[in-house]
């Protein structure tokens, strides 16, 4: 459900810009990678129980 | 006549808006190639993308997003930062996943495809995704010069069409495989569909 979420994020982020709203675009793509940055860091501890 | 300080530069001199712009379709084309390749990876040899797999993929589709926004907005410092991030944060994964692996024995994740695996031609081409938006920066005269939106040809709106239809199927793909619940770290089958392999002609 994250991932899709983030790839949804990212087709909002595409459909911001091509309706010529750079501002909400940016700030969308800021919070997508906040959350993947976010999502990677539960699944690279999570995997083996690796501190990053 | 006003004489602006770039005027004298002979190296961003040597690349116009055009130049940037065609590199910019190029380089979305390639990202779409990646992703459909991931695509076909996936069906083909029955590989399932794991989570940071598929955290891969959302950074490809990041520096997509990147490079529409240089394709609508002209080249722009924003667009290119876009890009740098989604690639840094590929990097960052892939870099993480190789060496998750890197222990001798270990078999990696997933097939080898041409001697690598997914995540270690990943980390290549993100590498190589940095190095080239630093050098095209270097060159770029748009952004110095205030370069203008223009209209976008066919080959322009098609990649872009194109990179949007990735996105959407890879977000479709994650519902399909990892379910409404935290994705597998080693997953075996497509939770919402198990039969989805079998309608793939690959």
């Amino acid at each position: 459900m994250v991932m899709s979420g983030l790839f949804s994020l990212v087709v909002v982020t595409m459909g911001l810009t091509l309706a010529e709203r750079p501002r909400a675009a940016l700030v969308l793509f800021t919070a997508t990678l906040i959350l993947a940055i976010l999502t990677f860091r539960y699944h690279a501890t999570d995997t083996l129980a690796i501190s990053l | 006549m006003s004489v602006r300080a770039g005027d004298f530069d002979m190296v961003t001199a040597s690349s116009g808006p055009d130049l940037t712009r065609a590199l910019n379709v190029v380089a979305l084309y390639a990202v779409v190639a990646v992703l459909g390749a991931a695509f076909w990876v996936q069906f083909a040899f029955d590989n399932l993308p794991c989570p940071l797999c598929l955290l891969q993929r959302v950074a490809f589709t990041m520096m997509a997003a990147g490079l529409i926004y240089n394709l609508k907005f002209g080249p722009r410092a924003r667009g290119y930062g876009i890009v740098l991030l989604g690639a840094a944060f590929g990097g960052a994964v892939s870099v993480r996943q190789i060496l998750l692996h890197i222990a001798p024995g270990d078999p990696g994740y997933g097939a080898p495809v041409f001697g690598l695996h997914d995540y270690t031609w990943a980390a290549l081409i993100f590498g190589v995704a940095i190095v080239a938006t630093a050098i095209v920066l270097l060159f770029d005269r748009g952004l110095s010069a205030g370069d203008a939106p223009r209209r976008l040809g066919g080959l322009a709106w098609l990649a872009i069409l194109l990179g949007l239809l990735v996105t959407l199927a890879n977000a479709a793909l994650a519902l399909i495989e990892c379910g409404f619940a935290v994705c597998p770290d080693n997953p075996v089958t497509y939770q919402l569909m198990p039969s989805l392999p079998s309608l793939i002609p690959f």
